[in-house]
């Protein structure tokens, strides 16, 4: 029996403790400081407006983790040895304890980026991504005490923080530095688009505009936001939302190779072969050219565990990144995407956009295809669910644009009854490609 | 909200108004008109006026859903109002009278307690529909599927029994599209006398009661699921639907939970298999001749369904019995052990020693009345409000096995899209465990699954999708 150590219970962690335990080969030891049980992060905003209790963000029942052997610690490691293979772990009632690993697999997920603005420390400014951060932002965002909030950044965590706060009657501001919301992933029409549906739900954007501090009156408690204009805005919340980094935390020390994550072969091995990096922490040494070193999703975190797990039952089993997806819901708004579709910024020649939508309603499709063989690239959706399994089919097998949007009704998602836009999208195409 | 509970002591004190002298149709105009202003009144308030989209804004804060002091109160009235209407109904004397003119002007009779329970149901769903709608206003889904059970308990349930009433005395209460055995009396002796005794019209009813349980359901079952039935078109199903929405996430989705509904559910579709056969057998046999059915053919019939359906089973679905083996075993032990028990142990009078009606009244108390009544309906507010069509309707049973053994109905899932964030499985009212399926990237094909679609609704990634495509021959 092998011992294996996983540092970090999210979904990383927590797929690849429950998978090895299911086997006879290893005994699994879950090593986490934020929770008892794996809960969903992604689920954080619907805590907050109470549409889920906390024990109903548990994917598994907490019967389901006492049958599976997983040996869960509560605890924050510190220190690492490799030489020895030992880890150092720090417990609630601050006892320290010391294990010796066969294994060691590190999925400490990321923390949220800070830039050094002045008076950062304030009451009333916090990110998102720990319970920590929920309880804070619960305590910060209490009616009797605050009347306006401001976000800042606009990502999908800036637009889930800016949609719970505004369920308590806050009012809310997104202070954005690029034109459109989210055009450092949309191309401006998509971003136009999703800016429109989050203003129609009573957020006030300002974009291209940047925070320059922040200030109190009483030297404690948040009182205003400043942007580089020198505008101030009263705010007795700020929501820090431009991104995460990787957590390396205690790693700076150990002599793995890290990088802006820890760094990991397509093994998920690190630089020491006892030790793998799965989830948001860390950062494949040779991405495929479409995507990135470090992607920062639910989904590719449970890929690469999934992954690790068949590596170490079965052996060899390599980590692909495959065609890009992924989802998300700005309030009533769902997107989901398949492929690549460039931002407008970053678009090249080379690649053809096709965007449609119908007037006056939050939906919309963009498709991307090569403009010399109009081969597709991808596609954003908006509003109107499509099925991935379908795209995978036209993206592996190089298909023309044409033909995708020839048998677009072949993607349909939506419930049963909805209004379907396949003819309306089809018109609109052909038209336009004469 | 504080109109529509005005419009209830209205309501009550109509009742108490008897003794006073007041008039008590007046009362009761008065409170049903206060009840149907605070519904839509709260419907206006809390949806229409935002947009359309998901409102489960703080369903996990409030008392009322979230088992707080409101919600005990509301269930410790409705369980009075159940117990008043089924054991002391004479209290009831002053409501009742006050909804005489509706009854005299539909059935030509004076109302019954039946009768005001049935005008209220309907209203609850009526009115609840309305906010379920305004709720639901972006689903063209959730939409048809309300209108259709607003439809169906308003015209087959309450309108068309009281004019068939009105038109044919002789005809027994039948709503048309109350199977066997949710109707467990169809077959009871008065019921089937008064069908035959209705001539052509009362025989073609009892004719379209047996061909509906086994011809028409299976068939729209296989198509559609068990959903055709449960959330588009049953009466429990509707008000569960419509009054019970905004309890669903209370339904306990535990593995446990599951367990106990699988025996349950069997156990009680066992119990009333029996007993009507048990029945139709007593007096089959007692009024030899009279029928053209002899007792002993028709045990010999029933037990011939049975094997075929348990060979059907076997020999189609052996990876099915294989999982669930236990409990299907048992359950055709129990069915072959009753069968001969009826046949060894039973008379005219009784059913395995019990007398027949005894046991019947004992279903009746017990299942009909304290089930899916009181502890159906009362508990909403407590148990979540499928409570009895998760653990004890009868009808449910069958249209789950046939759903699980032989339909194209299945929750499909977008492949990888899951986050796990657990609406899905917190607002399933039938204790699924949504999400168990979909972040495992399974489709789910659950016997329990009414196809209520709000699952599909919640879901923030757009991951779940109702459909009647699925290969009936795979498993998930
Ligand atoms: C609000 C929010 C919404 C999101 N929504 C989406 C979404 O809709 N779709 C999507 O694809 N992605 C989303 N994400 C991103 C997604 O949640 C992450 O990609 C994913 O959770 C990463 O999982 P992980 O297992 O790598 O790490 P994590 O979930 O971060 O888990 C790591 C755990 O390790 C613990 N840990 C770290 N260091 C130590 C240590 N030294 N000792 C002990 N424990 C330690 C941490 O406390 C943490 O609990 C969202 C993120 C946030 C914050
Ligand atoms: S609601 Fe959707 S994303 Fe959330 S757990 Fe269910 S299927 Fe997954």
């Amino acid at each position: 029996m092998k011992e294996v150590f996983i540092i970090g219970n999210g979904v990383a962690g927590s797929t690849l403790a429950l998978n090895l335990s299911a086997t006879d080969s290893f005994r699994v030891h879950l090593i986490s400081d934020e929770s008892d049980f794996f809960y969903s992060r992604t689920a954080l905003m619907y805590l907050y407006m109470g549409h889920l209790t906390a024990q109903q963000t548990e994917p598994y029942e907490r019967n389901h983790w006492e049958k599976s052997g997983v040996n869960r610690i509560r605890g924050r490691v510190f220190a690492l040895d490799r030489n020895a293979k030992t880890l150092t772990y720090r417990d609630v009632e601050g006892n320290t304890h010391q294990k010796t690993y066969d294994i060691l697999v590190l999925a400490m997920g990321s923390l949220p980026r800070f830039l050094d603005w002045p008076n950062s420390t304030l009451k009333g400014v916090s990110g998102l991504y720990h319970l920590k951060d929920l309880e804070a932002i619960e305590a910060y965002t209490e009616p009797t005490k605050c009347k306006e909030a401001v976000i800042i950044g606009g990502g999908l965590i800036g637009v889930e923080l800016a949609e719970m706060v505004h369920s308590r009657g806050i009012h809310t501001t997104m202070v954005i530095r690029e034109p459109y919301f989210w055009s450092s992933v949309l191309p401006d029409s998509d971003a136009q688009l999703v800016q429109k549906h989050i203003e129609a739900q009573g957020i006030h954007i300002l974009t291209e505009t940047e925070v320059s501090r922040f200030s109190s009156e009483d030297g404690q408690q948040l009182s205003g936001v400043q942007l580089n204009s020198g505008k101030e805005l009263s705010a007795q919340f700020a929501g820090v939302c431009i991104g995460v980094t990787p957590n390396t935390g205690f790693l700076s020390e150990s002599g793995l190779t890290l990088n802006e994550g820890v760094v990991v072969d397509e093994y998920l091995q690190t630089s020491d072969p006892s030790i793998y990096a799965i989830g948001d922490c860390a950062e494949l040494k040779h991405p495929s050219t479409e995507r990135r070193a470090v992607e920062a999703v639910w989904y590719v975190a449970r890929q690469m565990a999934e992954t690790l797990s068949k590596h170490l039952i079965e052996g060899r089993a390599a980590y692909e990144q495959k065609h890009w997806f992924n989802s998300a819901k700005f309030f009533d708004l769902e997107y989901q995407t398949y492929g690549q579709v460039s931002t407008s910024s970053k678009r090249k020649n080379s690649e053809q956009h096709f965007h449609w939508h119908p007037k006056n309603q939050s939906k919309g499709i963009t498709l991307s295809y090569r403009a010399h063989d109009r081969q597709f690239l991808g596609v954003n959706t908006f509003g109107i669910r499509l099925k991935q399994s379908v795209f995978e089919q036209w993206l592996n097998a190089s298909e023309s644009v044409d033909t995708v949007v020839a048998q677009l009704d072949r993607a349909h998602f939506d419930p049963e009854f909805s209004k379907m836009y396949y003819n309306d999208f089809r018109y609109a195409f052909l038209s336009n490609n004469g | 909200m504080y109109t529509g509970l005005i419009g209830i002591a209205a309501l009550i004190s109509a009742g108490i108004s008897n003794t006073l002298g007041t008039t008590p149709q007046l009362m009761a105009s008065i409170a049903l008109t206060l009840v149907a202003v605070g519904v839509l009144g709260y419907t206006y308030s809390s949806y229409a006026a935002s947009g359309p989209g998901i409102k489960n804004n703080g369903v996990m804060f409030r008392s009322l859903t979230q088992r707080g002091v409101w919600a005990y109160a509301s269930a410790v009235g409705l369980t009075a109002f159940y117990i008043l209407l089924y054991f002391f109904d004479s209290q009831l004397e002053g409501i009742i009278r006050g909804f005489d003119p509706l009854s005299k002007m539909l059935s030509g009779n004076p109302a019954s307690q039946w009768f005001v329970y049935g005008v209220l149901y309907t209203l609850a769903i009526l009115l609840f529909g309305i906010k379920f709608i305004v709720k639901y206003r972006h689903s063209r889904y959730q939409i048809i599927r309300t209108i259709s059970v607003m439809f169906f308990q308003l015209v087959f349930a309450f309108l068309l029994p009281e004019l068939m009433a009105r038109l044919n005395g002789d005809l027994p209460y039948y709503d048309l599209k109350n199977m066997w055995p949710l109707n467990y009396y169809l077959f009871d002796q008065y019921a089937v006398d008064g069908f035959i005794s209705a001539k052509q019209l009362g025989i073609g009813l009892l004719l379209f009661g047996i061909a509906s349980i086994f011809i028409i359901s299976p068939i729209l079952t296989y198509k559609f699921g068990k959903r055709w039935y449960c959330s588009w078109v049953c009466g429990c199903g509707g008000l569960a639907e419509t009054a019970g929405d905004a309890f669903r996430h209370l339904s306990d989705n535990s593995v446990r939970a599951w367990k106990l509904e699988r025996w349950m559910i069997h156990s009680i579709l066992v119990l009333i298999t029996l007993s009507t056969v048990g029945v139709v057998h007593s007096y089959l046999r007692e009024g030899e001749g009279d029928y053209w059915l002899s007792a002993d053919l028709f045990l010999g019939l029933f037990s011939l369904v049975v094997i075929l359906i348990v060979s059907l089973i076997y020999f189609k679905r052996k990876e099915w019995l294989a999982k669930d083996a236990k409990r299907s075993i048992l359950i055709i032990g129990a069915l072959i052990v009753g069968l001969s028990g009826i046949h060894f142990l039973s008379d005219s009078y009784h059913v395995f020693l019990i007398p027949t009606y005894t046991l019947r009244s004992a279903y009746g108390f017990f299942i009909g009345s304290i089930f899916s009544g009181v502890i159906g309906t009362g508990f909403y507010p407590l148990l979540g409000n499928r409570v009895w069509c998760r653990f004890g309707c009868p009808m449910a049973a069958i249209l789950g096995i046939q759903q699980k053994l032989f339909s194209k109905f299945q929750i499909s899932t977008n492949s990888g899209q899951c986050i796990s964030c657990g609406n899905c499985s917190a607002y399933c009212e039938m204790g699924i465990d949504v999400r168990a399926y979909a972040q495992k990237q399974e489709p789910i094909k659950r016997a329990s699954c009414v196809g209520c679609g709000i699952c599909s609704e919640v879901c923030p990634r757009g991951v779940l999708r109702l459909e009647n495509t699925a290969n009936p021959n795979q498993l998930s």
